[in-house]
Parts: structure tokens; C-alpha cells; sequence
């Protein structure tokens, strides 16, 4: 069978070689150009680090060096490199039960949630120096604390100007701050959870900027369910970056 | 106008090397895009744009658009290829084509840059497939059409290929949107 071959195959004489190269040019332009400016604006909310916090009770200590801060449990906390700082988790309620308020802290860095488990939550992060721990987030959000012995007591404001004393214990997993980064209905969501020494848990999900109370979240293996689908939560460290720029 | 007739094979033959070019061009745009979209950390953003109830719409109009013109690409094509179609026709296959490709590139940078490759759900699954699949065959289609000397099966495959992508991404977000939470702006 023969094929005629010839110039306008198609039937179109005037059709260039240009036109689809061009055409291919201006969208991958466009794109460049949207990708930029996304850069340049930057995330209305914070991109999680992902977290290198490993949680203690899924596997033996790998250090040589014993780390010693916490009493005996089922799960051995994770090794310090250096025998004096500190990797613990301190979780507890505002005096008046406004709110739950966690705070971990890892060596010289720490990282808290506040939350209400309807719609007042606040992240925060900054540092921990001695016993004193000092962070600050969005707007007004702050939270300064003294440990004592295995109590860490202070003040947490929220970003919004609310201002409370709290009292949190230290706490062992699955006790602790816990986030999720996901979408609902194509919007990009942030799930935070409070989890209690005694295993309450208290958390809110920000579906782009409304917040409502959470999924319950499976304290043995951090997931969640949403839209039938299983989701992971990640259990934050102290180390971790909360906040955004 | 000067007409060469060949044999089919020999027009295949000398074909190979460029479609498997341009195969394997389109096709690593489809992976890099999957390999983005899966590694980048999602990080939210607005798409918001006056007079649409919020960025969820905004994406599902531009998709929804999108998709009109896709069938308009397909009956314009169905006329070059059958017969001897007049210059217009020509001429509003490629600029709904170039509309068409260009609406869908601020949806599929905020699905790739705030969403991510996603595979919870099937429909989601299928989507972000569909989306990477949908460029690399964008790509094939556009290279294609630079050489004359292909067979005549090339465009409308690869058209069609282009074609069932814009659908298929409509169906798993644009008509999945419309259906649970409403049509209209």
C-alpha cells in the first residue's frame, strides 16, 4: 500500500515547523513563570521539615551512650549524642482547661502546640536554654516555661492575644505534638494533635484557614482516617520547624 | 508541489528513530513531573481569582474550560483528517489547542506545587497520573507536528492520546467537584 508523502500531509500547505515549537516555548514559559512567582510569594502556610524525630518505641537505642532523663516505661527514650542535653516531650492543659499545651524539646531547640480542639490552636517554636524555654509564633503567639524536675510550667499566649498559665508533665510517647499535611476537597489541610500523658487527645484540622476538631488519631501507629482513606500523622521533635516565614 | 510516493514500510522505517525521539522526550516529561510533584514538599497557596466562590473553583472552571475546547480540538481534527478542511478550521484546531494548554497550566502548577502526586484515593490517584501523563503527551503531540514525513496514523494517536487526557483529568476533578460540593462559579 502506498502512502503519499508529501509536503502538508495533512492537508494543511501552510502549517509551519515553527508554530508547535513555539507553542511548546510559551507553556513551558508560562509555567517557569507561575512556578517563580510561586517561589517568590511563598506558602501561605509553613512546609513541614521532614521530621527525623524517631519515635523511641520502634526499636532498640542505637547509641553506645545511654541516655538516662526519663523513668522506666515500655519504650527507652531515644540516646542523646551528649549525655546533658535534653530530648523530652512535656505535655499538659492551661491552668483554667482553656487549652492543651505541648512542648518538645530537643537539645537547644524546642517546638509547641496549643490547642483547644475546637478552633484555637497556635504552633511555635524557638529554644531551650538550661531549664527555661522560650518560642514565639505567628502575631502575638508566645510561650516562655521553667522546667522543674519533671514539670514544665509558664505562659502561652496564642496569636490572637489569649494568654494563659499552663502546667505540663513530661510524658512518654505516644504522648506528644503530632501534625499532618494533607488536602480535603483539593484544599491544603494541617492537622495538629495534643496528645495527653494519660492519652487524650485534643487536636484541629485547618482546611486553608477553617478550623474544626480532628480526626481521632490512632495513638498506636500515628494514622488517621480521613475521606475513608488512611492518612500518617508525624509526631514533631523539638528540632522541628512549625512556624512559618 | 512535487509528490514522492513510497512504500508504507519505508515511510515507517525511516520514522522509527524520530517517534521513538520523541516518545521518549514526551515520556520524561511525565516522569520528571511525577517525580516533582511527588518529591516537592506541598506547600499551600491561593489560586484566587474575583468573582469564583474560592481557588477550588477557580480550577475547576479553567479545567472545565479546558475540556470544552478539547472538543472542539477533536471535531476540528476529525474534519483535517478526513477531508480537505479550509484554512480556518485549521486555524481554530491550533489556537483552542494553544488556549486549551495554556488554561490548564496555572491548575496543574497549583495541583503540583500545593497538592503534590497524591494517591489516596483512586480518583485522586488516577488524577495525578492523568496529569503527568497529560504533558508528556502534550509534548509528543507538539513534536510530532514538527517533522512532515510521518504516517498518517501519528497525529490522530497522539491527538487522541491528548485528548483522552484532558477528559480523563476533567472527569477526576472538575465533574468529581461539581457533583459534591455544586455547580456553579
Amino acid at each position: 500500500m502506498a502512502i503519499d508523502v508529501r509536503a502538508g500531509q495533512d492537508g494543511d500547505v501552510a502549517m509551519s515547523t515553527r508554530g508547535p515549537l513555539l507553542t511548546l516555548a510559551s507553556v513551558v514559559v508560562l509555567t517557569g513563570a507561575l512556578l517563580s512567582v510561586n517561589e517568590l510569594v511563598g506558602p501561605s502556610t509553613a512546609p513541614t521539615s521532614s521530621s527525623s524525630y524517631t519515635a523511641p518505641d520502634d526499636g532498640a537505642p542505637t547509641s553506645a551512650v545511654p541516655a538516662a532523663p526519663a523513668p522506666s516505661s515500655e519504650a527507652a527514650p531515644p540516646p542523646t549524642a551528649e549525655p546533658a542535653s535534653l530530648q523530652a516531650v512535656y505535655s499538659g492543659r492551661t491552668d483554667g482547661r482553656e487549652a492543651t499545651v505541648a512542648v518538645a524539646v530537643n537539645g537547644d531547640r524546642a517546638a509547641a502546640y496549643l490547642c483547644d480542639g475546637d478552633s484555637i490552636e497556635t504552633w511555635l517554636q524557638g529554644s531551650a536554654t538550661g531549664d527555661e524555654v522560650s518560642l514565639t509564633g505567628r502575631d502575638t503567639a508566645a510561650l516562655t516555661g521553667t522546667i522543674s524536675g519533671s514539670t514544665m510550667s509558664g505562659t502561652v499566649t496564642t496569636s490572637t492575644g489569649l494568654s494563659w498559665q499552663f502546667s505540663a508533665d513530661q510524658a512518654q510517647p505516644p504522648a506528644g505534638i503530632y501534625e499532618a499535611r494533607t488536602t480535603i476537597d483539593g484544599l491544603a489541610t494541617r492537622i495538629g494533635w495534643v496528645v495527653l500523658p494519660d492519652g487524650t487527645q485534643v487536636g484541629i484540622q485547618n482546611v486553608d484557614g477553617t478550623r474544626s476538631p480532628a480526626p481521632r488519631l490512632d495513638l498506636d501507629d500515628a494514622t488517621f482516617t480521613l475521606d475513608e482513606a488512611a492518612h500518617e500523622a508525624t509526631p514533631i521533635d523539638g528540632a522541628d520547624t512549625v512556624v512559618g516565614r | 508541489m512535487t509528490v514522492t510516493r513510497e512504500s508504507a514500510g519505508a515511510t515507517r522505517d525511516r520514522y522509527r528513530l524520530p517517534m521513538l525521539t520523541f516518545v521518549l522526550v514526551g515520556s520524561a516529561v511525565a516522569v520528571a513531573l511525577g517525580v516533582y510533584g511527588r518529591e516537592h514538599e506541598p506547600a499551600g497557596y491561593a489560586l484566587n481569582v474575583v468573582g469564583f466562590s474560592g481557588p477550588l473553583y477557580v480550577k475547576t472552571w479553567l479545567t472545565t474550560a479546558a475540556a470544552v475546547l478539547a472538543v472542539v480540538q477533536l471535531l476540528t481534527a476529525g474534519r483535517m483528517y478526513d477531508a480537505a478542511a479550509s484554512d480556518q478550521v485549521h486555524a481554530v484546531h491550533r489556537w483552542s489547542g494553544r488556549a486549551a494548554v495554556l488554561l490548564t497550566v496555572p491548575v496543574a502548577v497549583h495541583c503540583l506545587y500545593a497538592l503534590g502526586f497524591q494517591g489516596g484515593s483512586p480518583r485522586v490517584l488516577v488524577h495525578s497520573l492523568l496529569g503527568c501523563f497529560l504533558y508528556g503527551a502534550f509534548v509528543v503531540k507538539m513534536l510530532v507536528l514538527t517533522r512532515r514525513d510521518r504516517p498518517r496514523w501519528v497525529v490522530p494517536v497522539a491527538g487522541g492520546a491528548l485528548f483522552t487526557g484532558v477528559i480523563g483529568l476533567w472527569l477526576t476533578s472538575a465533574l468529581w467537584v461539581f457533583t459534591t460540593t455544586g455547580f456553579h462559579l
